[in-house]
């Protein structure tokens, strides 16, 4: 019994050795706290809605399969319509906050957000031309995946060239590459039929998960799960980018091969989240930065913390984006009014070290 | 271990000498130590850098153990060498224990992180130094002397077989310097080659083992403290007088002090820049006759 007791404690110990103390105990607390969240706000998000369902009808559907209504209306809602919503606001509100999180680590830089490379305007720019070609959701949802990945791919190429300090080259040349898709996607925008094309492609940009099926889910879980799997399993070694470029090397870290798989792996889970759902800002940049203040900095915790609040606030934020008025708000509005002012406010009050 | 052969760098084609080196060759065994002296933007840091391929020489080559390093990977180097760089800016507030945990980085492999033997020997290395209260502190917190000394600590977590220390002193106060020093050859003895630099001649006597004095990217003069350390080196390299004294400290050794007299036509400027030493000081003496009737009225 006794040494049962000791042996408890030292794993306890040795937990707490790798990532802070303190912050361990908080840690556990707010872990405890997120999931409980998580597991409410999905029976809630079945629920609230325009068709209401209720819970035991929830319930009985889920264990049995039964649906008594007429029509099949409760499968087509809940299996149909809320459950890839919510599967979809899951792993964007995750994917994004822990490509932040590997961002902010891997530039050592707590401005840093997923689009900081240029995906986003990648992204935005191969769906306008998606939805100027042709229309059809899949066409729009490809190329927007592949041109956020092709602009990143311009990124690595250019920041490249550049001899010294490569990830302030890197930063430097996303804002490039970023600058050429802008202008890019507002050439289409000055082109497209201002009639629907217009709509759609603005409509697009603010970010939505109103039209997100199973489908959708499908196409971006493969390149998702790779991603967010491989920046899982190279946590912590950004602790060690964290420290610098140069230090890292002496700690043997290939920083090069390091960096471009971090890039790579960021860049996936970010463009397959943006290609459903539009572009969902400041989450990659707010979300990171909270949890980093009750959690502390150590990249090992930091992520999957990280990816479990974000998967929390944008299921949250989604509810309200479809229930709260009598139409949808954009996602990208609500995250934006709700992200830039809290962001102001970790400013304000965080005088110790910017992280 | 480490044998340096003619190894040269220079930062920029155009450029003669700013901060790069020449035709530098030593060699190092197990236990020995290498101090290196000179002025400021003389090329030790960048040697320093080279040793441990974070910079490729252009000319030569630096091996150890036989083995060239140009051709090893960065985590071969890693198990080989530990590094201590003269300061460090953090971003993140990672706790102490955190930041010496990134020492075990090269015995870790891609995928894993540190497991409950790596914190044992973190810890390890905090206690030996004195520092485990320092253990849950935010790192950036610290002050430089600090942190300094938690970066030897991390690189003892490290466990290298050879030491580049670069001004690893600079912040320390004044017991932590000779604390320390007695630790390098404590480090030596246990068999780790040892190069540190440094702007303090005095601490090349305290130290077991061979001088190097380096002055616009090459090595003037090396051997032991004694025939390297003497006042016509010194003044050569450093352009200002030096006496070198026998005093009984502990034991009787030698002491190199600066003559300093105002009054000595010394006609040396600092970093090598047009303006000579004398121009500065009647600068220096005119703005303060300026203050002074600014006062005065």
């Amino acid at each position: 019994m006794k040494a049962k007791t000791s042996s408890k404690e030292s794993s306890i110990n040795g937990d707490n050795g790798a990532c802070g103390g303190e912050a361990g105990v908080k840690r556990a607390i707010f872990s405890s706290v997120l999931v409980v969240a998580l597991i409410l706000l999905v029976i809630a998000s079945f629920i609230i809605g325009r068709y209401p369902v209720g819970i035991a009808e929830l319930v009985r559907f889920l264990l049995t399969g039964e649906d008594l209504t007429e029509g099949g209306i409760l499968k087509t809602v809940v299996y149909h319509i809320r459950f890839p919503r919510i599967i979809a606001a899951i792993m964007a509100g995750a994917g994004l906050s822990a490509a932040g999180t590997a961002f902010q680590g891997l530039f050592r830089n707590p401005i840093a957000s997923p689009d900081i490379l240029g995906v986003a305007s990648g992204a935005g720019f191969g769906a306008g031309l998606g939805i100027l070609l042709s229309g059809e959701i899949a066409v729009v949802q490809t190329l927007a995946f592949a041109f956020g990945l092709l602009s990143v791919g311009l990124v690595y190429v250019a920041g490249r060239f550049v001899k010294s300090n490569s990830t302030l080259a890197l930063i430097l040349a996303g804002m490039a590459v970023g600058g050429v898709f802008n202008a890019l996607l507002a050439m289409l925008k000055y082109v497209a039929d201002p009639v629907d094309q217009l709509p759609s492609i603005v409509f697009w940009l603010m970010g939505s998960l109103a039209s997100v099926d199973n489908r959708d889910i499908m196409f971006a879980a493969v390149p998702m799960t790779v991603g967010l799997a491989v920046l899982y399993s190279i946590r912590w070694r950004l602790n060690i980018m964290a420290m610098g470029e140069e230090e890292a090397m002496t700690l043997g870290l290939n920083t090069t091969r390091f960096r471009f798989i971090t890039v790579v792996s960021a860049t996936m889970v970010t463009a397959s989240v943006v290609c459903v759902s539009g572009i969902i800002g400041w989450i990659g940049l707010v979300i990171p930065h909270i949890c980093r203040m009750i959690v502390g900095p150590c990249h090992k915790k930091l992520l999957p913390v990280s990816a479990l609040m974000g998967a929390v606030y944008l299921l949250f934020i989604d509810n309200i984006a479809r229930s709260s008025a009598s139409v949808e708000i954009p996602l990208g509005i609500l995250t934006a009014l709700v992200g830039a002012p809290v962001f102001l406010y970790l400013i304000a009050t965080n005088d110790r070290s910017w992280a | 271990m480490i044998t340096v052969k003619e190894a040269g760098f220079r930062y920029n084609e155009s450029e003669q000498e700013a901060g790069g080196f020449r035709n530098i060759s030593f060699s190092l065994q197990r236990g020995e130590i290498l101090s290196i002296l000179g002025p400021n933007g003389c090329g030790k840091t960048t040697l320093l850098k080279c040793l441990n391929n974070l910079r490729v020489p252009d000319r030569g080559s630096v091996s150890i153990n036989g083995k060239n390093i140009s051709g090893m990977s960065r985590d071969q180097i890693a198990r080989r060498v530990g590094y201590m760089p003269q300061s460090h800016r953090p971003v993140f507030p990672l706790s102490v224990l955190d930041v010496i945990l990134t020492g075990r980085a090269p015995h870790l492999g891609s995928f894993s992180s540190p497991g409950k033997k790596d914190i044992a020997i973190a810890r390890e290395a905090l206690e030996a130094l004195g520092l485990s209260g320092l253990s849950d502190r935010p790192y950036n917190h610290l002050s430089e002397g600090e942190r300094q000394l938690v970066f030897l600590a991390r690189v003892l977590a490290q466990k290298p077989l050879a030491l580049f220390l670069d001004e690893p002193v600079s912040h320390l106060d004044f017991g932590n310097q000779t604390r320390f020093l007695k630790l390098v050859g404590c480090l030596a003895e246990s068999g780790m080659a040892i190069v540190i630099t440094s702007h303090f001649p005095d601490h090349s006597f305290l130290l077991p083992g061979k001088v190097a004095l380096m002055n616009k990217g090459v090595f003037v003069k090396i051997g032991s403290p004694e025939d390297v350390i003497t006042e016509d080196n010194m003044r050569e390299v450093y352009g200002i007088n030096v006496k070198i004294l026998e005093v009984e400290a502990g034991a009787m050794r030698k002491i190199c002090v600066p003559v300093f007299d105002a009054n000595a036509a010394d006609d040396s400027s600092m970093l090598g820049s047009r303006k000579t030493y004398r121009e500065t000081m009647k600068y220096l003496s005119m703005n303060g006759m300026k203050n002074k009737s600014l006062k005065l009225n």
